[in-house]
């Protein structure tokens, strides 16, 4: 038997053979296929960046909200991209500013969802019996109440503040999330490589966090960034109605809500920040369609 | 089915307890006191105080206040507003029709607008009209709606003068119902075009067809009644929801229903209102959500022979 031959078994034909590619690899390139994604991706990853480098842009004392009454109502033009406000702040300043605030708090918001969702959501799975009955009664009681309400509910108890509103929105995810682990977790339990990890004497956090929690990644990613979206809306909401994110501290909600006032004589300080909010939330929700298709084909419309 | 439906009933009754119990504690850590609020006063008479936190129950420990509030509750007693001083079960009932009358109104646009869509885009998969008509759908879901609002008022009241901008009457109505009912479009025309073409590709359409049935029998009495089911699902379920959502509409078009009556109360920390108006609405949720689980069994045959199976 020649050299070659030996090589050619050693690491399979070369006829025929394609390059192997991992699962996550798969995922990505038929994210990257999808037009549309890519550019809520883009679109997306610009306004979290916008948001990162606001501070290093624009003095939040000076430009964003301290009142310059002698610059009140200017429309845009050179010097005020956006034009100024009813207090004479420059709008684009405070928009850069806003999306720091509405991004952190949505964010924010989801982490804590999906975190507290991941585990109680595993943990009730994997233990299933009673344990998952009362558990999963108490989200239903919780999920129940429609999610705007419960936020509302959270913010006025607890007064306004930055931590109060990502508690407020955190904990109207957490059902959501739960339950998509919980099932995740149930559909998986049973196969043969978790009884294995069992066998080899694993304690119940090993199996959780080594067997059960890396299977269900890929609906935890979708449901998560889906949620991304709803927690922007509610955050803007929560400050729109007032008991959200305090003035003169910029976010889009209450910027709107402050515009607002002012419709007839400046309608784009009410149309920019509903626009952000807008282009904000079909980027998440283009990405979060996209991460859907690409992570589980069978999902696919 | 009759024991069905009790079953079904007394199962309403933790779920009340709970989302109350939820609410009572989540308010009771209202750094304000009560008795202060009710005063307007931050420097009041001390015997006044003590008098009026007794008559409130305030100095018992919280788990008894949810009971007494639990007791009240049974009786439909939600206790006094502290601003007005006036029961919020009358108050919350005078405002109901409005808040229900917004929903329905939201409902009825969502339902015109997405129907035809997702049947149309169901029978024409991949036309151009299926793209046009999903496109539209996720802008639809993308809209901030308390920013459809104010664009709606600044374009059809401001501007034009067609419509008004505010309250309740003569045409009132269709500027709030567009803004509530646009969120839902998506997810009504979505589940009417899945649905839609999941029942579209069995034999029984084929056989239809094969009969020679016109196209719009075939796809209005034959597809669209058996997938009506989900259909009816997402519909009650976010029912609910966009009651929970007519706050923010209320607040634009000063609207006298629960959201706006509950965002007042919230700014002026007056808890029974909060309270009350959570509460209430998620009972009134959960009624509604039976009752279409119920209606399921008249409708559709397969889930009665389910339901008195055990």
């Amino acid at each position: 038997m020649t050299n070659k031959t030996v090589n050619e078994i050693k690491n399979g034909s070369t006829i025929g053979k394609r390059k192997s590619i991992s699962r996550r690899q798969d995922a990505w390139i038929r994210m990257k296929n999808n037009k549309f994604a890519v550019i809520g991706m883009f679109v997306f990853g610009a306004i979290i960046l916008m948001g990162i480098i606001a501070p290093f842009v624009v003095d939040y004392e000076q430009d964003v909200i301290t009142p310059q009454m002698e610059n009140r109502f200017k429309s845009p033009n050179v010097q005020n991209w956006l034009g100024t406000d009813a207090l004479g702040r420059d709008m684009f300043s405070r928009l850069v500013y806003g999306t720091r605030i509405s991004l952190f708090v949505s964010l924010s918001a989801v982490v804590l969802s999906v975190t507290v969702g991941v585990i109680i959501g595993s943990v009730a799975g994997y233990f299933g019996g009673n344990f998952d009955l009362i558990i999963m009664r108490f989200i239903d009681i919780f999920a129940s109440i429609p999610s705007l309400l419960l936020s509302i509910t959270i913010a006025a108890a607890l007064g306004q503040s930055i931590g109060v509103m990502i508690l407020a929105i955190g904990v109207a995810g957490i059902p959501a999330l739960t339950r998509t682990v919980r099932a995740t977790v149930l559909s998986i339990r049973k196969q043969d490589y978790v009884l294995a990890g069992t066998a080899m004497g694993g304690n119940s956090w090993q199996i959780i966090t080594f067997h059960l929690l890396p299977n269900c990644i890929a609906p935890i990613i979708v449901q998560g960034t889906l949620r991304i979206s709803s927690a922007i809306l509610q955050c803007s909401s929560l400050s729109f109605l007032g008991v959200g994110v305090k003035p003169p501290m910029p976010e889009w909600g209450n910027m709107l809500s402050e515009g607002r006032n002012f419709m007839r004589q400046a309608g784009y300080l009410t149309i920019i920040p509903g626009l952000t909010i807008m282009i904000t939330v079909m980027a998440v929700n283009l990405m979060g369609d996209g991460l859907r298709d690409a992570l589980d084909p069978r999902m696919k419309r | 089915m009759l024991k069905y439906i009790i079953r079904r009933f007394l199962l309403l009754i933790p779920v009340i307890i709970g989302v109350a119990a939820i609410i009572f504690f989540i308010m009771s850590l209202m750094p304000e006191d009560p008795v202060r609020i009710i005063l307007a006063d931050s420097d009041p008479d001390p015997i006044m105080e003590e008098t009026l936190r007794k008559e409130l129950g305030l100095d018992k420990p919280v788990i008894i206040q949810f009971v007494d509030y639990m007791k009240g509750l049974v009786r439909g007693d939600l206790g006094l507003s502290y601003k007005t001083r006036l029961p919020v079960f009358n108050e919350y009932m005078k405002r109901i029709p409005n808040t229900l009358y917004l929903s329905f109104g939201a409902m009825a646009v969502a339902l015109i607008v997405a129907l035809p869509i997702g049947i149309i885009s169901a029978v024409k998969q991949y036309s151009w009209f299926d793209n046009l008509g999903m496109t539209f759908i996720f802008l639809g879901l993308s809209v901030p709606n308390f920013w459809l609002g104010l664009l709606l008022i600044l374009l059809f009241s401001v501007k034009l003068g067609w419509l008004p901008g505010g309250g309740i009457d003569n045409l009132g109505i269709i500027l709030p119902a567009i803004t509530l009912g646009t969120g839902s479009v998506a997810l009504y025309a979505r589940m009417t075009r899945a649905s839609m073409l999941e029942v579209i590709r069995q034999d029984y359409i084929r056989t239809a067809r094969a009969k020679g049935l016109k196209e719009k029998t075939v796809v209005l009495k034959h597809a669209l009644k058996n997938s009506l089911i989900p259909i009816i699902t997402v519909v009650a379920s976010q029912f609910g929801h966009a009651m929970g959502g007519a706050m923010v509409t209320e607040t634009i078009f000063a609207w006298p229903g629960i959201g706006r009556f509950m965002i007042e109360a919230v700014n002026k920390r007056d808890r029974p209102v909060v309270i009350g108006c959570v509460v209430m609405l998620c009972i009134m949720i959960s009624i509604i959500q039976l009752f279409v689980d119920i209606l399921y069994g008249y409708v559709d045959p397969r889930i009665r022979t389910e339901i008195t199976k055990d």
